[in-house]
């Protein structure tokens, strides 16, 4: 079964801009309702949410003004951002156009229905209280996105370059919000945990929020049984094993992609699977201490090995001959 | 049921008498038992599955995305069997005739030297590729894929408006309405004994398999990309048949073969059924500015490695001057009469045509010869005189540019429209699809396209046309089969005076022909005529399923009477 490259490049971005439209509803979603209860400072609460995403500067320049309203328009409907929800979806779905006669017509009339119906919102659904369901309904789309293509798409190369593309953009989010979280500057004693107990419920909701963000929070209740403290969460989200969004797990998942193109092409391109299982093994054997204290691996080194990874598929699937 | 047929133009449905045609009771009665209301409401559930399956064609500068679905009318159009054989007949003819004419054209041009057909007219096409001279295309078929359009006349009679036989578009949406109307309206079908459309795509498969250099060939769609207004149908072929569907970029020439860049490497390209016009196939033998063709792909195709389907060329032998000639060719290569008529044309390039047309311009219907998606069209009885005046300066500089047809009046069909929540009659035509090989195959039926805008007389899908489905039933009683070809077949003595006609096309033309009343169709080659993306922007809100705009009825009098 061959697969042409614009194809494979086709399935693998729209595994990822499924998954960032995804990632990004869940994470709007929990910052929104927690700023309805924040104690701090509106600009402040959603500085780290736009860092992920290019930083507060376009918006300024589009908005004049960043606050709970600029910030949801901006990450959830505008076209202008090229990582908001709807820039997500649309993306994704000039992409499954690309794809319409590999993928089952399932598939794609799950990402077309998105796309007609949440692709060109504007600001009335503030207006109407339904940021909510508008996130709810983007996060499904991808669910059942990815649910369709579990149950109906063949477990071909095709598959693999899905999937290779929606665990890189998930390994990519999730470190990317836990080191939003940790530059924050109202974290100063993040490992410690301060001593007020305002600022610690603060700082206790915002780790939740980092949870929630992920749907770990269920999880990690039931895998931690302590209390919310910094290391805990950022441990569990870099490193466990069983959660399917922790990084750890995203990246073994990662590795079993490639190596399953790997087999269509034995050996042609050994440098992929060395720099995935690279990746892997420190996150096997590395502890909490090593990334978070001795920054050996760093959070910013990890995120340059990820996307070290995602440019080697480029290079040796999409632009050939 | 209410609906007024009038008595102006053929209906479809109704006697002019006012009674339902025998083929149409089964429909007339089941949608009598539903109610207008609930026959309505189903036709939105329908609008919603086709807009989210988006089977859409493209347009731009729309705020609600660049695409937008084709509008459908689910009151079917049936056609009895006995009608069904005559046209199947008249087309497998005229499809034979057309690739004979085409293998001739490109070898010794016989037909030329006997003077059937002026070679000046030919070698004088656009679409003629001297390229290919010489060059016989693998199983020597040059028109996988035929879309004749097909119109009827005020008695009832099939004409013949033009062949399409370049890349002609809409297919997926005849199989998309099936399927759409099966899922909707199950009930309508039952006792009907409506003929199957789905194995289109199967025979499709089997057509172009047929023609591969080498036995099991991998076989791609060649499109221009999602941009392209046909887009929907390249990749829903491509997906029916199981194939490839690819890009220009995806295809390189390297040692005297087509490959495909895939993720292990390259693969081998033996059959490209190319949505993409001669033009931009391949910049080293066509246009050198094209980015949707494939370098190289000229020479591995004279080489006979590659099918390429359409074959190059083809054009000219629907260029609309040739046109003309096909009845002529018919009988030149099979020796048989045409089944199925022309629309009367007369040609600019004859001296004696030229002269009439010029004189009765404002009664009369002008296209450019090699002209698709409406542009160079005159209306005559719709135009202003200074737009008239204007056009036959065109006409007088280049007159081998321009033919000119009556005005013929199109059949109408009840069709429903919502605000009034009547049925009203609506002009249609039909454009079967042909698939030429070893065998000649035609799924019954064709895409029948209607003119939804009231008052309108436009089919065309830019200009607020839809389509319909489009029911062959599988036989008649012999009741309505004899009164169904009655109307079908061409009169006697029409048919003879038409051929004597078209046998002096030197001389001074149609005038006895020339009833004019209603409306002309016209066109071209399909949104899978490739343009460049940034080309087709400008273009595509004219073109949608790539056809000219079609001109409506004004009552104008009778041209011929009048010189």
């Amino acid at each position: 079964m061959l697969l042409l490259s614009r194809l494979a490049e086709n399935l693998y971005w729209i595994g990822r801009y499924m998954e960032r439209a995804e990632n990004t509803a869940r994470l709007l979603n929990v910052n929104y309702y927690a700023s309805l209860e924040s104690a701090g400072r509106v600009d402040e609460h959603w500085r780290p949410l736009l860092a992920l995403t290019g930083g507060e500067g376009p918006l300024l320049e589009r908005y004049g003004q960043l606050d709970t309203r600029s910030a949801t328009a901006w990450l959830a409907f505008d076209l202008e951002n090229p990582s908001s929800i709807a820039s997500s979806l649309a993306r994704a779905r000039h992409n499954a156009r690309g794809l319409r006669d590999r993928i089952p017509s399932e598939m794609w009339e799950t990402v077309n229905r998105s796309y007609l119906n949440l692709c060109f919102e504007t600001g009335d659904v503030m207006d109407r209280d339904g940021l909510y369901e508008y996130c709810v309904a983007a996060r499904e789309a991808a669910q059942f996105f990815f649910g369709i293509a579990f149950a109906t798409l063949p477990r071909d190369e095709g598959w693999s370059f899905l999937r290779s593309g929606q665990l890189l953009e998930r390994a990519d989010n999730t470190v990317r919000v836990l080191q939003a979280r940790l530059d924050s500057p109202q974290d100063p004693a993040a490992m410690g945990g301060p001593a007020d107990p305002t600022a610690r419920a603060l700082q206790e909701q915002q780790w939740v929020s980092v949870l929630k963000g992920a749907s770990a929070f269920e999880a990690y209740r039931k895998a931690a049984h302590s209390g919310i403290d910094p290391r805990g969460v950022a441990g569990f989200l870099l490193f466990d094993e069983y959660f399917p969004r922790s990084l750890r797990y995203s990246a073994e998942n990662l590795y079993d992609a490639l190596a399953q193109i790997d087999h269509h092409h034995p050996g042609a391109h050994p440098d992929i699977l060395r720099l995935s299982r690279w990746l892997v093994a420190r996150l096997q054997y590395a502890r909490i201490d090593d990334i978070l204290e001795q920054r050996s691996p760093s959070l910013p080194e990890l995120l340059i090995e990820i996307n070290r990874v995602g440019a080697a598929i480029d290079t040796a699937y999409f632009q050939q001959e | 049921m209410k609906y007024d047929p009038g008595t102006r133009f053929f209906d479809e449905m109704f006697r002019g008498d006012g009674q339902v045609r025998p083929h149409y009771q089964g429909v007339e009665a089941y949608i009598q038992r539903l109610g207008t209301a609930e026959f309505e409401r189903r036709r939105h559930q329908l609008d919603a599955a086709f807009r989210n399956q988006g089977i859409t064609f493209t347009v731009y500068g729309d705020a609600m995305g660049t695409e937008r679905t084709f509008p459908f009318d689910p009151v079917p159009r049936i056609i009895p069997a006995g009608e069904w054989s005559h046209i199947e007949a008249g087309l497998k003819q005229r499809v034979k005739a057309l690739n004979a004419f085409l293998t001739d054209i490109y070898s010794g041009a016989q037909i030329l030297m006997d003077g059937v057909i002026p070679s000046e007219l030919v070698f004088t096409s656009a679409h003629f590729r001297r390229e290919v001279h010489g060059v016989t295309p693998p199983g020597g078929v040059f028109i996988h894929v035929v879309g004749t359009d097909l119109i009827r006349n005020e008695q009832g009679e099939y004409l013949v408006l033009e062949d399409n036989l370049r890349s002609p578009s809409g297919v997926s949406y005849l199989l998309a309405n099936r399927q759409a109307m099966t899922r909707i309206y199950p009930g309508m079908f039952e006792g009907q004994r409506v003929r199957p459309v789905q194995q289109y795509a199967t025979a499709l498969l089997a057509n172009l398999q047929a023609v591969s250099p080498k036995p099991n060939g991998t076989v791609v769609v060649l499109t221009p990309g999602m941009y392209n207004s046909a887009y929907f149908e390249h990749a829903f072929l491509a997906q029916q048949m199981g194939v490839e569907l690819v890009e220009g970029r995806d295809l390189f020439v390297d040692a005297g073969r087509v490959w495909m860049r895939t993720t292990g490497g390259r693969r081998q390209v033996d059959v490209i059924y190319r949505r993409i016009d001669d033009d931009f196939l391949d910049p080293l033998a066509f246009r050198r500015d094209s980015s949707l063709g494939v370098a190289g792909l000229m020479e591995v195709y004279r080489q006979g490695r590659v099918a390429i389907a359409n074959a190059v060329g083809t054009g000219v032998a629907d260029d609309k001057a040739v046109y003309a000639y096909v009845p002529d060719m018919i009988r030149y290569y099979l020796n048989e009469e045409p089944l199925l008529n022309n629309v009367p044309t007369y040609l600019g390039w004859n001296p004696d045509h030229l002269e009439f047309m010029l004189a009765n311009a404002a009664d009369l219907v002008f296209k450019g010869v090699g002209e698709a998606g409406g542009y160079g069209m005159l209306i005559g009885p719709a135009a202003t005189q200074e737009d008239i005046n204007a056009y036959l300066k065109k006409v007088r500089l280049e007159p081998r540019e321009f033919i000119a047809q009556p005005v013929v009046g199109l059949s109408r069909h009840p069709t429903l429209y919502a605000d009034s929540g009547t049925f009203e009659g609506s002009h249609i035509d039909l454009r079967p699809y042909v698939l030429f090989g070893q065998d000649v195959t035609i799924v019954p039926g064709g895409l029948t396209r209607v003119a939804l805008t009231r008052g309108s007389l436009v089919v065309n899908s830019s200009q607020g046309g839809g389509s319909k489905d489009t029911w062959v039933l599988e036989d008649d009683d012999t009741a309505h089969a004899q009164e169904a070809l009655r109307a079908a077949r061409p009169p006697q003595s029409q048919s003879q005076s038409q051929s004597q006609s078209q046998s002096q096309s030197q001389g001074s033309g149609w005038q006895s022909q020339s009833q004019v009343q209603g409306m002309l169709s016209s066109s071209g080659d399909g949104p899978a005529r490739s343009y460049q993306q940034e080309l087709e922007k400008e273009q595509l809100s004219h073109d949608q399923l790539g056809e000219a705009p079609e001109t409506g009825t004004w009552g104008a009098e009778q041209p011929g009477e009048n010189r």
